[in-house]
């Protein structure tokens, strides 16, 4: 469009933002970029700083420091209701006195709409939604999924270049969420919205984001693709916090043509995949994810350990084995439950691996962007 | 539920605990009330007459005085709803620690007797008083307004002010926050934000209150007498005179009706429009097969709150664009202004009523401000004389054993109403409350009556049972509110960890609620400690309690020993609700 959008086409971007409440830091000076169209996820345990960021992005709280971009214009100091950023609460925040219509209406009204823009508007969303025939209705007469789904119209409706979106699954049931994940992403693309969504349940991130910036005490922990964060994390948090992880003290034996080779307790080397500016002697993490683990005895070029069994556990489809090094750690390892014979407790057994699938971790702290 | 006499004896064994409440209600307030009536339709040799209503209807005096009392209770209510609003806007948006503050403000004269408050409006308002000698000493012309309309509009809002704010704050307080920064990040400016959204979802509480203080103002006598001139005459009063001077039941009783029709005109009003259950916090609904004309009824009121809403946001919208109204407040803040006008009020609730204490210490010998010398004369002579000794300590005796008997009663009830579901639960909880917001002369009268006749007039326990009355609903209320946060499965847990139910109760359920029963203990023994339109009927001459000889006394003599036995029922008053709030705060706290 004008000089400026051409210029820097990040859909938002801050720069900088922290808060504090009193003595308690609730988000460290943060920046981050948002493209178009990009569905980031917010991802992090409670008290991480992710719901400081959403609000001071929709303007409910504001910033000690730092600016905020918008579409290329500085809205730092924009007061909320014009800043034209839709916002899906957690309790869906439906006002209780207004109709399904009335509701979604609700922001065409405050922008000054003809009756026929909106109710044209109101309909479509509302089909979009599939909830046409229960537009006369109150919110309180409605399920949960469906008091999610008109949030998500009321929101959708006037095209907000951004939504935000704060734990809105959190309410409901593991199926009814599952759902509504579809929906939600099958809204993001035919509307082709940017979306900014916040939440602690790793599943839901994965399975929905583009991108999700994984938060820990109030800073960005590591920001990625989903793929980035589970096979590449860059701390024992990140690979904690998105699915299993097995993590193995160990010390990098030798570093050279794309490879590491880390000594692990009990003397066992392990190969990996060079991540680059580690030192031979250094202490590091090597982290295996349950289900990279083979069970017996692989192909030869890969990793092994041997282990044994303490507990296998069938839970559905997937069978887990809690195991552990003669040394004594614990191993997690993932296997298909293929029938209902499995390892008995005690069991001394080979687990194989590739190392490719061998994540290292260094112990530095370093300032990731 | 396998057959029909185990279901009901398990509705009995589950309602035994409203029994006790249910025949308390019975007796001494149902029954009275029914025969006070009756009387009024009986003429002096008992045959069936309506000499009394004929009575009543012939001259165009006693409809003056209704009127009045209309004109009079309509303002009131205005008033308290234009003032009150604000204050329980800023008490519901405030932060927790400041509203535990401020609350005090409003609750400790919620709990203070009228009777108190007018004395110290008459210091206030009178001609040399401390409104006009503040007026002259900023070089301004005094105001002659006491003895009017406007003393008495002046007493009766801020004797009803407390219980709007708090009507109004308990739904404001239900309104999540979330839907105003939700409207915001819809566009609504704050203006919308708050006469769009905020405005219609507290308006249940608007009219709760409304009803409350118009159909308490109905029953009000001591303020128009107090503060008022024969102009003010309001329809209570003619109940008193009616039998203080002439003791003519039939005809007192006829005024009785015509001041309870006029109530239950008011509630049935109320009910058309806007619906009972908003009293009790409920939304209205219309039921499914509502007639044509009611589903109307609803839906013009509606559309009328939606286009009231619209039009006020827009004004406020013009306001905000020309900088009148600051428009880049938070959605949740409040504005200065506001804070400022709430702070104002809680002012005029709470403070005037401390004039009392300098003038007690007076060694002058009359009401007049500022106080002349400092003396314990007055305080002296309360205690030196017999007559307001005797009357402190019936006061307190008939206190405790009101609030005894409140809370033994009152208990049970409120865990059966609470937790069971019981055939006509929700009959039984309108009942309980009807002492809460029926003219307190009815009862009061109806009680005379009754008492009168089975020699209980001039006894402390008539005056106990008929103070009961008005304090159960209190006690009631508050044990609920405990027991709504209490989780029974801490109940189901003690007993499979091998607890009886009598055990369980006492070892589990009783330690967690007891703030709620130490609560509505103090409650109804404040709310009888100030009774006096019981007492004004029931306590005959020597049995007479402290608020009733301080009426006896304001009639004869205006002097400072008032303002003595105010200050002191003031402290206690103070002290009780202070103790019961940090109580209950406390144990909050603890849980």
């Amino acid at each position: 469009m004008n000089a400026k959008m051409t210029e820097n086409n990040d859909k938002l971007r801050i720069e900088s933002l922290s808060k504090t409440y009193g003595n308690v830091v609730a988000l460290k000076p943060t920046s981050l970029n948002v493209s178009p169209g990009e569905f980031i996820t917010l991802l992090g345990p409670s008290g991480s700083g992710k719901t400081t960021l959403l609000l001071m992005l929709a303007g409910l709280v504001a910033p000690d420091s730092g600016r905020i971009w918008i579409d290329g214009s500085d809205s730092t100091t924009t007061p909320v209701f014009k800043r034209g950023i839709g916002m899906v609460f957690q309790n869906y925040a439906l006002f209780p006195h207004l109709t399904v219509f009335e509701n979604i209406a609700f922001p065409l009204r405050m922008r000054r709409m003809s009756e026929a823009e909106i109710r044209l508007g109101v309909e479509r969303v509302l089909s979009v939604v599939h909830l046409s025939h229960a537009a006369d209705r109150l919110p309180r007469q409605l399920s949960g999924g469906q008091q999610q789904r008109v949030a998500l119209a009321r929101c959708a409706v006037y095209e907000p270049s951004v939504i935000l979106m704060d734990e809105p699954l959190g309410a409901l049931d593991k199926k009814l969420r599952d759902s509504m994940q579809i929906e939600i992403k099958r809204l993001h693309t035919e509307l082709g919205t940017t979306i900014l969504y916040v939440t602690h349940d790793q599943e839901e991130a994965m399975a929905m984001s583009d991108r999700i910036c994984l938060m820990r005490e109030s800073a960005i922990e590591q920001i990625g693709t989903p793929d980035d964060l589970y096979f590449r994390p860059r701390s024992v948090f990140a690979a904690d916090f998105l699915g299993g992880a097995n993590i193995l003290p160990g010390r990098v034996r030798a570093a050279n043509a794309g490879r590491l080779v880390v000594e692990i307790a009990g003397g066992v080397a392990v190969g990996a995949a060079d991540i680059g500016n580690v030192q031979p002697g250094e202490m590091v993490d090597v982290m295996v994810r349950p289900e990279h683990f083979t069970l017996g005895a692989g192909d030869g070029d890969g990793n092994r350990i041997e282990v044994i069994v303490d507990q296998p556990m069938v839970v559905g489809p997937v069978t887990r084995y809690y195991c552990r090094l003669p040394s004594g750690e614990p191993i997690v390892a993932l296997a298909l439950t293929t029938g209902p014979r499995r390892l008995a407790p005690g069991a001394r057994i080979t687990l194989t691996w590739s190392s490719e699938r061998t994540t290292v971790i260094t112990r530095r702290r370093e300032v990731l962007s | 539920m396998s057959t029909g006499t185990r279901s009901q004896l398990s509705i009995l064994s589950r309602s035994w605990g409203i029994l006790p409440a249910v025949f308390l209600l019975l007796a001494v307030l149902v029954l009275p009330t029914v025969r006070l009536l009756g009387s009024s339709f009986t003429d002096a040799s008992g045959a069936v007459s309506l000499e009394h209503y004929a009575r009543l209807f012939s001259t165009t005096l006693y409809l003056n005085v209704l009127a009045n009392t209309f004109t009079m209770s309509f303002w009131t209510t205005v008033v308290c709803l234009l003032a009150g609003y604000p204050v329980a806007y800023f008490l519901a948006t405030s932060k927790a620690g400041l509203r535990q503050i401020l609350i005090i403000g409003v609750l400790v004269p919620f709990w203070t007797s009228v009777l108190i408050r007018s004395f110290a409006w008459i210091i206030i308002l009178g001609r040399r008083g401390v409104l006009n000698q503040g007026l002259e000493a900023m070089g301004l012309n005094g105001i002659d307004i006491i003895y009017s309309f406007w003393s008495v509009l002046i007493g009766l809002t801020q004797a009803m002010l407390p219980m709007a704010i708090l009507t109004m704050l308990a739904v404001m307080q239900q309104i999540d926050r979330n839907l105003q920064n939700a409207a915001a990040t819809l566009g609504a400016r704050g203006s919308h934000v708050f006469w769009r959204v905020y405005f219609p979802l507290s308006l249940p509480g608007v009219s709760a209150a409304g009803l409350l203080v118009f159909v308490s103002s109905l029953g009000f006598f001591i303020t128009p007498v107090l503060l008022g001139s024969p102009k003010e005459t309001m329809i209570a009063q003619l109940i008193v005179v009616q039998i203080d001077e002439m003791l003519n039941w039939g005809f007192a009783g006829a005024i009785a009706v015509l001041l309870l029709g006029a109530s239950l005109v008011v509630f049935y009003l109320f009910d058309l429009i806007v619906g009972i259950g908003s009293l009790a916090g409920e939304r209205r609904e219309l039921p499914p097969r509502a007639g044509w004309f009611w589903t109307g009824v609803g839906k013009s009121g509606q559309k009328l709150t939606a286009a009231a809403s619209w039009a006020c946001a827009f004004v406020a919208e013009a306001l905000e664009r020309i900088g009148l109204l600051k428009a880049d407040l938070a959605p949740t803040q409040t504005s200065r202004g506001t804070k400022f006008f709430a702070m104002a009020v809680i002012f005029l609730i709470a403070a005037p009523t401390l004039v009392l204490v300098p003038i007690s210490f007076s060694g002058g010998a009359s009401f007049d401000w500022p106080p002349r010398g400092f003396s314990l004369q007055w305080y002296e002579s309360l205690f030196d004389s017999p007559l307001w000794k005797e009357a402190i300590l019936r006061s307190v005796w008939v206190g405790l054993w009101t609030a005894l008997l409140t809370t033994v009663i009152g208990t049970p009830a409120a865990f059966a109403l609470s937790r069971q579901h019981i055939p006509g639960k929700k009959l039984v909880l309108a009942a309980l409350l009807i002492p809460m917001v029926m003219p307190h002369i009815i009862v009061a009268l109806a009680l005379f009556y009754v008492f009168s006749q089975i020699g209980l007039v001039g006894t402390s326990l008539g005056l106990v049972l008929g103070h009961s009355i008005f304090a159960l609903p209190y006690a009631v209320v508050t044990m609920m509110a405990v027991l709504r946060n209490y989780d029974q499965r801490l109940d189901h847990a003690a007993w499979t960890l091998g607890a009886s139910p009598i055990k369980t109760f006492y070892r589990v359920t009783l330690p967690i609620v007891k703030a709620g029963v130490v609560t509505a203990f103090l409650f109804s023994f404040v709310k009888s400690f100030d009774e006096l339109t019981v007492a004004l009927f029931i306590s005959g001459g020597i049995t007479t309690t402290l608020p009733k000889q301080m009426w006896s006394e304001s009639l004869l003599n205006i002097s400072p020993v008032l303002a003595a036995a105010s200050t002191l029922v003031l402290a206690g008053v103070s002290i009780l609700i202070l103790g019961a709030s940090l109580f209950g705060r406390r144990k909050s706290a603890t849980n």
